[in-house]
Order: structure tokens, then sequence, then C-alpha cells
């Protein structure tokens, strides 16, 4: 997603800094409003941390401790995120889940979490039997002794819902700073200026850093968040980075298992699950690992190992040899162990969205909103809605999942929907152009990846990214060795022949 | 072109398999054949294929990938096959209808979606490459990551380098040819690691590619982790003892800024599968009779997507008994007919294992001088004859172990200066009106020697080929150029 031109200095109500699933889902509540928005992202594209590399579960809830910032968001976000999918045309499917317990003391957790849920006003939760759970799922160990049924547990694209919220946003007006690291955050006060920040940021491809200036701050940085917030002046907490790693099997294993399968949850969080995702796949993990570096999603063979290892004691007939990626998230977990949500009570004008680990993709909804409520009324007088925005997002043409009747009438009116460039996935050049002409469009091949999903399937692009490089150069106006993978230094190809 | 309601036989790809069952079907005497490729070119991958090596059995000729493909077209439009371009298959029917005929639903330009009939249908998709996911090697995703084919087509058909400091990872034919071309282009592969005890691709390409220019290959070694944030910055590498147990001392990293994959081919079989034909775990392609029908009756399948072969010649081959088996069984008199003998379930890692003990012998040997005698492996043809120079002081030097004068010839050209053909690209600009303003458009063009030249000068060559620009359109077989570095070689043109 590069900036069109040369970067500009800005001038802003609300700066959004991080364009997770939390940054934009921010942005897309706040751009109804009579608000100069902007969100600032350090990576080329949107969903590049922890949202374009989680579980994708929507989660029902059992699981925070009741009266935390967690319960309480990850209830309304569950509730609220069918509905939101809808309305940006985001794929979403409530499958349910089943967590395992593999002896007497995991099945007294699961009696804890069964009360817990309760509480939390999560609806339907149900201890089954080993004979239960083996009815609903038969591909389950049979070392199980009883299993929690959570039936309003769901799956979603967490990245697609990300550019979902970023999209409509940029329709309304928000104005979306890519590739533009943060660097330093200075508070301005009268009678100097109007009250509000100086933001620095650095480019990739340039000496001159960019000067934005807003009224308020909204930190979304992820694992970053506490980073961006002491520059703020606002360093009250801190965050860990850890690791979660992942392996993805193929779309032939779809079938295998219908709900989400996770076993009872420790110290260290949820555990190991298997899930089918809402595209087919079947996704392993994650173990979690304390990092030094929160830029580093690097597997390692033991992580892998164990993820596998702990998926087949859930499923011991998982064909792992069917694994096509693995890929590894970084969590932000908060140093407070919940949630740092809303107006910092430090500096006037920073607003929290940080350490939204798990259950962070099923809050994400319900933050946004809390935030659109605190930010709208910061501003004196009140900040009323636009009289015309966009509220519902046409989703992108997935051709493959028409009826033969549709295929054929798209065919007619555009002979690119006949090209098939993913072989795997089935993907047709039409809606790569589609991917890249979008407003806030894909400018890398990752970009094109998780906004179409070519290159996802099983051959994992090797077909598909030698012919989409042309073509995104070619859309892009920039020749092939200036096209990257994610941004500036991750060119696709290296030397010129000519 | 105007389509039929039904066909005798459709083939599904055009590639080498399908372009040869066609061909035959047609020659057998079935009416009305159609080949569907999903592609805007037939002959499958053997276009970005500029080596040679290929139609040995097939044309008795050595030629490059563009010139077989070429060959093989020609053939199947004489014949009078129908080709269906730009145009994928989407379903084959599971079931035969009264008519006798099946159901397949293809999408394409020229036909939108539509339902196509035919008595027989053969299966010919090819395979396609292992990617990293697969094998489960840890570490970044960042760019500089290619499977050996996808590389492959980037060099040879779009015109640039995936990288210009290559590890490869496997050393199957398309790896150890991508690391010739990566070395003639101008880029450093700094080693070849094979998992196995013994190479992957066949001899020939081991010598010509990798021992020609000094490439190291280490055997029973792996990528045990790729390094890099946004691109490819090196890699750890570790080799195994013969328990499969890693040698702590043999660990080490590599500096290197690409990952070329050439880790194994799998049959491209999900059209099989959903038509309701069953694969065999072993090869991963269809359960076949002697007549090569699948299980579902009227479905045939050869090449690639039946199981990975080493040589196109080999894919043809049987490609034409498909066509012939098809052809026979639209007519009803398939039973008549003498299936073959399949060798399906047969390992071929076992195979290649037999064979690989007398070449573990060897490998030391090669290019040794010993007093007596030297032992080389001829390349001239996949065959690879292993062929014995003995010296007695006094006398020429005998050759033995040749199955043909070829293979004496070069014997004695690898004892006084080895000779290649060499096959590379070169560059057309057309000046073309677009707009209303004009543009060069540049192209790729495949091109070799008409005749070997001193391997010693291999480099150089390529590097003055790879400046040429001819400013207008070309035909295969024309010459670009003549005497190439005083060589004597003509360079001709492989692919327009």
């Amino acid at each position: 997603m590069q900036n069109m031109g040369k970067s500009q200095s800005g001038y802003f109500d609300v700066a959004i800094i991080g364009g997770g699933v939390v940054g934009s889902l921010i942005a897309f509540r706040l751009s109804e409003y009579r608000l100069r928005v902007c969100l600032i992202e350090k990576e080329a594209d949107l969903a590049c941390g922890a949202s374009g590399a989680n579980s994708s579960i929507v989660h029902a809830g059992y699981d925070p401790l009741p009266g935390t910032k967690k319960a309480i968001f990850n209830s309304r976000g569950s509730q609220i995120m069918q509905k939101w999918c809808k309305n940006l045309g985001v794929p979403y499917r409530r499958n349910g889940a089943i967590l395992l317990a593999f002896s007497l003391d995991e099945e007294l957790t699961l009696r804890k979490l069964l009360q817990q849920g309760r509480e939390n006003q999560v609806a339907g939760l149900e201890i089954l039997s080993k004979e239960g759970v083996l009815k609903k799922e038969p591909a389950i160990s049979p070392s199980i002794t009883a299993g929690l049924y959570v039936p309003n547990s769901a799956t979603v694209c967490p990245y697609e819902l990300t550019f979902a919220g970023a999209e409509i946003a940029a329709l309304n007006g928000t104005t979306f700073y890519f590739e533009h690291r943060v660097t330093a955050i200075r508070k301005r006060e009268p009678p100097d200026s109007e009250s509000g920040f100086h933001i620095t940021c650095n480019l990739p491809y340039s000496n001159d850093p960019i000067d934005i200036y807003s009224r308020t701050v909204v930190n979304a940085a992820g694992v970053y968040s506490d980073v961006i917030s002491a520059m703020a002046g606002d360093a009250s907490f801190t965050i860990l980075a850890r690791r979660g790693e992942y392996v993805v099997l193929d779309k032939s294993l779809k079938g295998f298992i219908g709900h989400t399968i996770f076993q009872t949850p420790n110290k260290k969080g949820k555990g190991v699950l298997v899930t089918p995702t809402v595209d087919g796949n079947i996704l392993v993990g994650p173990n979690s690992n304390i990092v030094d570096d929160p830029g580093n999603t690097a597997t390692s063979r033991n992580g892998l190992d164990e993820v596998i290892r702990m998926g087949l004691k859930s499923l011991p007939n998982l064909d792992v040899s069917q694994a096509i990626r693995n890929f590894a998230g970084i969590r932000a977990t908060p140093s407070t162990g919940d949630f740092i949500v809303g107006a910092s009570e430090k500096v006037k004008g920073l607003f929290q969205a940080a350490g939204i680990e798990s259950p962070g993709l099923t809050a994400a909804p319900a933050i946004a909103e809390e935030l659109e409520r605190q930010v709208a009324m910061y501003f004196t007088p009140a900040i009323e809605r636009k009289s015309d925005y966009i509220k519902h997002r046409e989703p992108p043409i997935r051709f493959r999942d028409l009826s033969g009747p549709e295929q054929e009438d798209l065919i007619k009116k555009d002979k690119k929907y006949s090209s098939i460039l993913c072989r795997c996935e089935n993907i047709t050049e039409a809606e790569i152009l589609e991917a890249i002409r979008r407003p806030l469009g894909a400018s890398t091949i990752n970009g094109i990846k998780m906004r179409t999903r070519a290159g996802m399937g099983r051959c994992q692009g090797g077909f598909c990214m030698p012919r989409i490089l042309p073509i995104l150069a070619r859309e892009r106006s920039i020749p092939m060795e200036s096209v990257t993978i994610s941004g500036m230094g991750s060119e696709m190809i290296k030397g010129n022949k000519r | 072109m105007n389509i039929e309601n039904v066909y005798d036989v459709i083939v599904v790809g055009g590639g080498p398999a399908g372009l040869s069952s066609a061909t035959s079907a047609k020659c057998s005497g079935s009416e009305q054949v159609l080949v569907i490729e999903r592609e805007s070119w037939l002959g499958g991958i053997l276009p970005q294929c500029i080596h040679t090596g290929f139609g040995l059995m097939e044309f008795k000729e050595e030629l490059t990938g563009p010139e077989y493909a070429s060959r093989s077209i020609r053939k199947a439009r004489d014949a009078g096959v129908s080709f269906l371009l730009n145009t994928a298959v989407l379903s084959i029917s599971g079931s035969i209808d009264s008519d006798k005929t099946r159901e397949v639903t293809v999408s394409g330009e020229l036909t939108g979606i539509r339902k196509i009939r035919a008595r027989a249908v053969i299966l010919a998709m090819g395979c396609r490459e292992k990617p990293l996911g697969s094998i489960g090697i840890p570490g970044n995703r960042c760019a500089g990551i290619f499977t050996a084919g996808s590389a492959q087509r980037l060099v040879n058909i779009e015109g640039v380098m995936p990288g210009t400091e290559v590890v490869i990872l496997g050393s199957g034919d398309i790896g150890l040819i991508m690391a010739r071309r990566i070395t003639l282009e101008g880029g450093k592969v700094r080693m070849v690691c094979e998992r196995m005890d013994h190479p992957g691709g066949l001899e020939r390409n081991v010598i010509q590619c990798l021992e020609d220019y000094h490439i190291p290959l280490l055997l029973s070694s792996t990528i045990l982790e790729i390094h890099g944030q946004k691109r490819v910055e090196a890699v750890t590498v570790g080799q195994f003892d013969p328990t499969g147990t890693l040698l702590p001392d043999s660990v080490r990293r590599i500096q290197c800024d690409t990952v070329l994959l050439s880790v194994g081919l799998i049959p491209e079989n999900e059209l099989s599968v959903a038509a309701g034909v069953r694969l065999d775990p072993h090869t991963r392609g269809p359960i076949v009779d002697s007549y090569m029908q699948t299980e579902q009756s009227g479905i045939f399948a050869c090449g690639n997507v039946l199981k990975v072969y080493d040589l196109v010649d080999e894919v043809s081959g049987e490609a034409i008994l498909a066509g012939k088996f098809a052809s026979a069984y639209v007519h009803g008199t398939l039973s008549a007919m003498e299936g073959i003998q399949t060798d399906q379930g047969q390992s071929k890692e076992k195979e290649k294992k037999q064979e690989s003990n007398s070449e573990d012998l060897l490998r030391g040997n090669q290019f040794q001088n010993s007093d007596q005698e030297r032992r080389i492996t001829c390349t001239v043809c996949p065959i690879g004859c292993v062929l014995t120079i003995r010296f007695h002081s006094g006398t020429k030097p005998v050759v033995e172990g040749y199955s043909c004068k070829r293979g004496l010839k070069y014997a004695q050209d690898e004892m006084i200066s080895p000779v290649r053909t060499l096959t590379t690209c070169a560059w057309t600009e057309e000046i073309i009106e677009e707009e209303g303003t004009k543009k060069v458009r540049r192209r790729e063009i495949a091109v070799r020697t008409d005749r070997p030249i001193p391997l010693r000068k291999m480099i150089q060559a390529a590097a003055i080929i790879r400046k040429y620009q001819v400013p207008k359109k070309v035909q295969q077989g024309e010459v670009l150029k003549r005497n190439l570095v005083k060589t004597q070689a003509n360079v001709i043109v492989t692919r327009e």
C-alpha cells in the first residue's frame, strides 16, 4: 500500500497508531464523525502483526476472569461480531468449540470454566461426557475423560476484518499513512499552540521525517503499544512479546473436524487448539514463548514440533503430513494482566487500546465501540456524525463461491474472470486486479495473498507468484524489481538480468 | 473455433502428456479429440525448460524444452487434434450417462462456463512442486524463498533474477538445472543441500550443472533454519550421519539472499479426486489398470499426473499408450487390446538407491586422474554410460563402456577440452504503439548453440548473449549470431 506521491505532513483531530484489527475498527467507527482522522502504520499494509497471525477464533468468553476488561470486551465482542462481519462483508462461521479434559484435574478446571462462563453471560455451555464429545467429533483422542461444549465459539478471517474496517474508513475520508514508523510524540500545550500532539515519523525510503499533528492519539500499536504510550508520556505499563507458532494444513482435510478443539487452559494460556478456518484449512497452534524481539516472527524447530505434538494429543489421527505452511504471531501481553482500554490517566488526549492479547480479535469490535464513545465525547462541543457516510462494505467477489450461472454472468461482463491465476484456491485474474484497485488496495505480494488467498493454497504461490509479480508491477507502474512481499527491503526479486 | 457438444476424447492439460495422448488417440481412430489447456500456450512447463536433454528417445535428437514442445504441438495439429486454450476444467462428472458420455465442465474466455461431453477422458494435468511449508523448515518466511520451478519461470520467461547468492535445497533435476542457469546469468550458487545420501536428479545433471561449475553438493544435509527479517540473509545447514543424527560439528551458517527449493513434485490430482478417481497413496497418482484406466471407467491418466517421471520422453511414450487405450475404449475394443505392465507402487526411491551404490563409488573418481585409468559418466544422453579411459604408456588412451559413437567422442573431448551445448536467453526489442505513444516492448527469447562449445567459455558466452538486443521478431531455428566467441558455434533461437 504505497503512499501515493510524496508523503506530506498533516493536521488531524485523531491519529490512530497501529493498523491491526483494533486500529482499523476504531478508524471505521470514528470515520462516521465530523473528525479529521488518520491511521499511522509502520508496515506497508494493514494486519501485518498479530492481526495477520493468530488463531482466528471468536471466543465465547468463558475464559477471562469476571469483571476484567478482558471479560467485558470479550462478551460484548462475541455478541456483536456476527453482525459486524455481515455489515463488513467478512466471512464468519459459528462452528462451536469443545474443550478437552485428559484427567480429573482438568475436568475440575472445566467445571470452574463453566461457572466462570455463566458469570460472563456465555450461553449454552455444557459439560459433555467422553461419549458425548466423541459423538460430536469422532476423531478426538479416546484418552479424554470429558469435555466442555461451547456452542457460541466461532471463527472469522482476522485480516479480512482488518481490511474491511479500514476500507470503509478510507471511503469515509480517513487518511492512511503506510511505512510510517512513529519515532517521537511530543505533547503540545497552549498558549504555544492548540493542545495536541506532534508525531514524528520515519520513512524507509527517505531521510526526511514526516510531521503529523493531531489533537488526540489513539494507541493501537500492539506489541509496541508500551513504547508508543511512553513516547506520549504515559509509561504506566509494559508489554511482553509472546510468540505463538502455528502449522496450517491443506484443505484436503476439510471435514476432518467441525468444531474448534481446545485443550484445558493452563497458566500459560489457552494451549494448542486445532480448528477449521473459515476458508476450509485446518490450523494447529499456538504454543507460547516469550521473545526479546517483538518483530521476530520466525518459527523454530522445537516450537513446530511442540505444536504438532500437542495437536496430535487432541486428534491422534490428524494428518500432519498435509502441512502447507507454518507461521508465528507475536501477542502483546500487558504487565497489568488486563487489556488497557480508554483515556490515559496520565496524558490528556491519549487513548489506549493497548495490551490486546487473546481474546483480542473477539474483543476488537467492542473495544472500537468503547473508543468511539470516549473519543467523540472528548471534544467540545460534542462531535456529530456526518450527514452522509458509508456504513456497509460490498465484499470483494469470491468467484469460487458463486453458482454456475453467477460465474457465467461475471465472465460475460469481464473476461478476466475466466483466467484462473491461483490454481490451488481458484482465484481469477479479475479478483487479483480488484484486490489491487479497491480502496486501500494491495501493493505487495502478501497484500494480494491476504486479500484474495492467491498463494495460500497447497502450492504456496509456486504457480501464481511469478504471474502475479508482473501484474502488480504493471498495475502500480513500478518495475518488477520494486515489487515487494511486505514492504521496502522485501523485494521479491534481486538482481536484474537486463 | 467451433466447440462440439460431444467429443470422443477430451484431454485435460496441454503439456507433453496431453499433446502426445491426444495425437495418439486421434491417430488411433477417435474422430473428435479436444485438448483443454488453462494457460494461453501449449507445451506445459516445456517453454521455460530452455536446457537440452529432451527428445533423445521420442525424436532421436537432443532438443531443448521449447523445441520439444513445438514438435509435439506440430504433431498434434497435423493429426487434427482440436485445442481449447485459456480454459480451465472445473469438474469431470463422476458418472456416465445413458449415452455413454461423461460431462466435463469448463470455464474459459471463449466458452464462458460450459458443459462438454466426452466418451473418454484422459487426465494429463501434470504435477506441482512441493512448497517450503510442506517440509516444515522453521525460520522466517521472508522474501527470497522460491521453488526451483518458479525461479525458472522468472529467469527464463519474465527475464528477472530471483537473487544473486543462492543456496539450493534438494538436488532434484530442476534444482540442478537452476544451479547452472543462475551461474550462467552471473549469480553465485553457494551450495546444493540434499537430505538423501545420493543426488535426487540425474547423474548427467549433477555433472553438467554442478561439477562443471564447481558448485558444492552437500549430501545427507538440509537447511535447518532460514534467517532474515525482510529478505533472506543466511541459512543454517547441517549434515546427518547414516542413522539420521545431526552432526553438531557440521552445523554452519551460509550467507545468501535466496533459497531455491527442489524437494520433490506431487501429481496434481484435485480434479481426479473430485471425479471419484481413487489415488495410490504411494505415487499420489490415480490407481490405474493395465490399460492406464482409472477406477472410473473411461477416465485414463498419463504423464506426471500418474507418477512423477524423470524424462519428458518417458511421459510422451506413456501418453501415446494412454491415447491408444482411450481410443479403443471409445470403440469398445479395449478388452481386445494387450495391456501394459504398470510399475505402480514400486518405490522410485528404491530404484534410485540401488543405482546410487555404484555412483557413490564413482563420485570420488570424477575428474580425478590416476596413472592407469579414469572413469567418467557420459552426459550426452540420459542413459549415463560409465566410460573407462585406460592409459597405457606410449599408446593412445583406450575408451571402454560407451554404447554409441557419441560416447567415444565425449570421452575424447573430456580428456582434452570438455565441451557443452550452451542454452540461455537473449532479448528482442519491438516498437509497439500503445495509447498513441510508441513503446519498446522487450521479450525474452531462448537460444542455444548449434554445437557444443568449450566448457571454459560458457560463462563468458552467456554474458555476451545476455546483452543481445534483437530489434525484430525472430523465429525458432533462426540463426542469431555466427561464430560465437570464436568457437564456430552459431547461436540459434529455440523459443520465439
